[in-house]
């Protein structure tokens, strides 16, 4: 990131100002040390001239000086607060510190203050879009455009702000604009950026609803266009919503002469059509006939496995099942797996596939039995009859030992048994009959790191990564954001630390423990927990590791504000906007966010006594031997280069609550009040967290949200509406004003009306799951 | 098969960086996927399993499940193959060389291989880079001892082997550096399916 150039104007031209301004040329060309010892020497003259102040920060700031750049900058907004030139520098050091908010603020800052630079409109908009302030943004855009009219790029962004302000005209008429003065002008290199603008434009008239004028504009356009496939998808879309379905099913069609294994065109031309109303029948001949233009597509032979039954069903089945098995299709079982969801559907597709597999000779014909072998062994397991799927991939092992696939789904199979370390053993095996394929050698390290064995899991996949100098791969699986390794790692450290500690529990009580002298006691007390921290740090400090990824994914999309306004590329950084909105929704996050959120609220209920604190603190010398053994394992553990906290110590000494309150908010931010059924576990936490905060009318909003998106099901509600109200029934403990406390109670009552009719008990039966619910659910944990 | 093959989005890309982790030694970080779908929108594509549409019961066990497995790129779909495409403009220095295309990376889930997903990845590519792009041609590397691969594009695809690269790769094996040159009518994808052709005309109800 280039440093931005900062206009100092000369209004007092003191022999200070002159030597700022020097330092402030310095600066900007990188000479940190000459700029600072300027500056040093201005300040020591003037110990009140503020716009030095935020120099030197800043300055300090590039020599990696982070605490006390924080401190020039802080002093130079308190003694300038309003002086253009320390606002901007501020704007500068927020942004490098990846404060987006702060750094808008400072920039807007600077301008209102008197700046004359222009160019901090730019940055300011940059700052925005990353921020959703879009309201700002169409005036900084606005403004920037004004400064500099010539460049088309200004033009899309300002269309783009306008359009994200939801000023659908306003955005439209800025792009038409630049059109009419563009008119003539555009040679072949433009051509590109000229075909997304309009494409783009065309969207926006699409988001006013007047399909009608959208499809007019789209006719203006087409010459113009060149992604076609986008503007025959746009065409279909319109023509639907126009209810024009016979001309919409033309487009269908030619959309599937593109591309005929996009399902979603299928089932958009059976929506032009109408054939879904008219009934399997219709169906069956469409398909029939759509597989004759599209005889190497699946979706004409697969769609009818979804919608026919019985004879027509079987017939089917057994032209799309066992064609494939006899082709000898890897693939086959996911292929219909969607289906087998239907059990009927499944007892006939099983019932073929064993009448098919009972006709050969393994010996004859190898190569459909092995694949027919593979077929049913895999529906077994998907019906859960383990020991018939063990049965028939030995049976097929022992026909073909070479075959990887093999592996893979009897590894599958045995951890299914629960038995993690001999699939892990299995999938190895598979994984060193094709040493060259990264896929299985994943799958084996994964099923290592389902097994614990993490060192195993680790040096496994560094077969196939850059390791440079180090002992495995781990920093480079970070650098690179392998987000499935660090959080399988993960797991795999929490799952040790909860064997080790019920383990250490059982050894506490234990009667050869008890007779241990005092001194041997505390040395197995202190080994044991120096290991336990030692799993908990690398949990928490892997599951960081995906939370820092995920912050890079979000601040990925910075130089896009200015990068996608000059290819013209609107349509897909629209796109990137909504993505980075709920990029934090992506499962794996959940999955990282909901582990946190666990370990942090056990944390916080845990009793820590002080002394513990400065047990964990204190770096124990460890000599010879036992110092060499750490310092290796410490090598093979370490993600991050200059890591001062390779295990993940420091971690467990911060605030849990406030830590994972940090981290949960924006995600709930991101799920907001939509009705997601991915979100209740946060919800859950949420609750928890306002709990303990004693944010009480929060907490019940957490509730109250939980309720929403369950439809009031979830069976942990009622427990937690009473567990709030037992709390605020309870004014000197609850920690909260008494006024807030009566809101709370008052908004119970209006959110849970029958809370009051019923009583406590029948009101929490209402969320009472039935026993076999209540045991199948904790089992599937 | 449930699996559709359609142009990548920016939503895709988690699910494309981690089918390119767990298929092949070049790996990237996010930003250069974003780098590609911001640059040139219409040249990656995506083999994802489907559910949206036919599957709208979404159970806690499912939910469970779609968070354990990082394929996911929403609770309804899974990545289970890619191909990454640009066009190689940033070679100022070859001012005369007409706009040809790149394949950055294409890799296929091990369970999903050998159905055809590839090529079918890579024939979608191919008529963009023409359509889209006006490329004259496409290039790009695979190792020497990638025999899928090699069949895939020289046997499958009719690339040309245009020489061999010393130590292309970072572990020092050789890459074939392959070309094809593209006939934007040969590559209409139907063209492929030797059948009967849809005149785009005639009522497909007719008769049913
Ligand atoms: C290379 C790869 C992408 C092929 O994917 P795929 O979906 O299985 O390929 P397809 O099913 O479309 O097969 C295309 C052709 O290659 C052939 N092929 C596929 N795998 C093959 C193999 N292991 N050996 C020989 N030929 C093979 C197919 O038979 C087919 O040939 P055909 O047209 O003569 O029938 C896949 O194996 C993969 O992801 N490998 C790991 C990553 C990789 O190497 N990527 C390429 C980097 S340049």
């Amino acid at each position: 990131m280039s440093k931005k150039r900062i206009s100092a104007k000369p209004i007092l031209s003191s022999k200070e100002d002159n030597s700022f301004r020097e330092a402030l040329k310095l600066y900007e060309e990188k000479q940190y040390k000459k700029a600072l010892k300027l500056v040093e020497t201005v300040l020591k003259k003037n110990s009140n001239h503020a716009e030095s102040f935020s120099l030197k920060g800043i300055i300090l700031f590039y020599q990696n000086e982070k605490i006390d750049a924080d401190a020039y900058i802080k002093k130079g907004i308190m003694k300038g607060a309003r002086n253009s030139i320390v606002c901007h520098i501020s704007g500068i050091y927020y942004r490098a510190r990846a404060e987006y908010a702060e750094a808008a603020k400072w920039y807007a800052a600077a301008l209102e203050n008197g700046s004359v630079n222009k160019v901090i409109y730019r940055d300011l908009s940059v700052m925005q879009s990353q921020i959703g302030d879009f309201a700002g943004l169409t005036h900084s855009r606005q403004e920037y455009l004004e400064e500099q009219p010539g460049y088309r790029s200004h033009w899309t962004s300002t269309g783009i702000a306008y359009h994200l302000n939801k000023e659908h005209a306003k955005a439209e008429n800025t792009l038409t604009k630049f059109e009419e003065l563009a008119e003539g002008k555009l040679n072949e290199s433009d051509m590109f950026e000229n075909s997304e603008c309009l494409l783009y434009k065309n969207t926006i008239i699409g988001d006013t609803h007047d399909y009608a004028r959208a499809l007019a504009h789209l006719d203006v356009i087409e010459k113009d266009s060149k992604d076609k496939l986008g503007w025959l998808e746009l065409r279909g879309k319109y023509l639907m919503l126009l209810s024009r379905n016979k001309e919409a099913s033309i487009v269908y069609r030619s959309l599937l002469q593109r591309n005929p294994d996009n399902m979603a065109y299928y089932h958009l031309l059976e929506t032009a059509l109408g054939t879904i109303e008219k009934g399997p029948a219709v169906r069956k001949q469409l398909y029939a006939k759509l597989a004759r233009f599209y005889p190497k597509s699946d979706p004409p032979k697969y769609i009818p496995l979804t919608f026919l039954d019985g004879s027509d069903f079987t017939a089917a089945t057994n032209d799309y099942v066992l064609a494939q098995l006899k082709r000898g299709v890897p693939s086959t079982f996911v292929n219909v797996k969607a289906i087998m969801g239907n059990s009927a559907k499944q007892k006939i597709i099983e019932k073929l596939a064993t009448e098919y597999f009972e006709g050969l000779d393994k010996n004859q014909e190898p190569i459909a039995w092995i694949w027919a072998s593979y077929f049913l062994a895999s529906n077994a397991l998907y019906m859960g009859r383990l020991a018939d799927a063990h049965a028939r991939i030995d049976a097929a092992i022992a026909h073909t030992p070479t075959l990887v696939e093999l592996y893979i789904l009897k590894a599958r199979i045995i951890k299914h048994e629960g038995d993690a370390v001999a699939a892990a053993a299995v999938m190895n095996v598979g994984r060193e009959l094709d040493l060259q394929d990264r896929f299985i050698n994943s799958k084996a390290a994964k099923y290592y790191l389902r097994a614990n064995m993490v060192d195993q899991g680790i040096a496994t996949i560094s077969m196939f990564t850059k390791n440079d100098n180090a002992v495995n791969g781990l920093k480079d699986l970070h650098q690179l954001q392998a987000n499935w390794v660090i959080v399988e790692s993960a797991s795999a450290y929490l799952r040790l630390f909860q064997e080790a500690s019920a383990a250490y529990r059982n050894v506490l009580t234990s009667e050869d423990f008890v007779a241990l002298s005092e001194e041997e006691q505390l040395k197995i007390k202190t080994e044991t927990e120096d290991q336990l921290a030692i799993y908990l740090g690398l949990a928490l400090k892997r599951l960081h590791g995906v939370v820092k990824i995920f912050n890079e994914y979000v601040n990925d999309q910075l130089d896009f504000h200015s990068y996608c306004m000059r290819r013209g590329t609107a349509r897909a950084y629209i796109e990137m906007l909504k993505w980075g909105n709920s990029v934090l929704k992506t499962p794996v996050y959940l999955r990282t966010i909901e582990e946190l959120g666990k370990l942090y609220l056990q944390m916080a209920d845990a009793k820590k006594p002080a002394e513990d604190k400065k047990k964990v603190k204190k770096v124990k010398k460890l000599k010879g031997k036992d110092a060499k053994r750490k310092e290796e394992y410490i090598a093979q553990i370490t993600a991050y280069a200059d890591d001062a906290d390779p295990l993940g110590a420091e971690l467990l000494l911060a605030d849990p609550l406030e830590t994972f309150y940090v981290l949960w908010k924006p995600v709930n931010d991101q799920f907001g009040v939509s009705r997601d059924s991915q979100s209740t576990e946060i919800h859950r936490m949420g609750f928890e967290v306002y709990v303990r905060q004693q944010k009480y009318l929060l907490a019940l909003q957490e509730v109250n949200q939980l309720k929403k998106v369950t439809d009031n099901t979830h069976p942990a509600i009622g427990t937690m509406v009473l567990q709030l109200k037992a709390v605020i029934a309870n004014p000197e403990t609850s920690g909260a004003p008494e006024a807030i406390l009566k809101v709370v109670e008052k908004s119970i009552d209006t959110y849970f009306p029958e809370l009051g009719e019923l009583g406590d008990e029948k009101f929490l039966a209402g969320y009472a799951v039935d026993e076999v619910t209540q045991l199948v659910s904790e089992l599937a944990v | 098969m449930g699996i559709t093959i359609r142009p990548a989005t920016i939503e895709d890309i988690q699910g494309m960086q981690n089918a390119n982790l767990h298929n092949l030694p070049e790996n990237y970080q996010l930003k250069y996927y974003m780098y590609h779908l911001l640059s040139w929108p219409q040249a990656s594509f995506v083999a994802t399993t489907t559910g949206s549409d036919y599957d709208d019961t979404i159970n806690d066990e499912k939910v469970q499940a779609v968070k354990y497995d990082t394929s996911y790129v929403n609770k309804h779909e899974k990545i289970v193959g890619y191909v990454l495409g640009k066009m190689d403009d940033d070679n100022d220095n070859k001012d005369d060389e007409p706009p040809h295309g790149h394949i950055t990376s294409v890799s296929v889930m091990r369970t999903y291989r050998k159905m055809g997903l590839a090529e079918k990845l890579m024939r979608q590519a191919l008529y963009t880079f023409a359509e889209v792009y006006s490329a004259q041609y496409v290039s790009l590397h695979v190792r020497k001892s990638n025999r899928a691969a090699l069949h895939l594009y020289r046997d499958t695809l009719q690339f040309e082997v245009l020489s061999i690269e010393k130590s292309y790769y970072q572990d020092g094996e050789d890459a074939y550096s392959m070309k094809l040159v593209l006939d934007l009518d040969q590559l209409m994808p139907f063209k492929f399916q030797n059948a009967e052709v849809d005149d785009l005309e005639s009522d497909l109800l007719e008769g049913l």
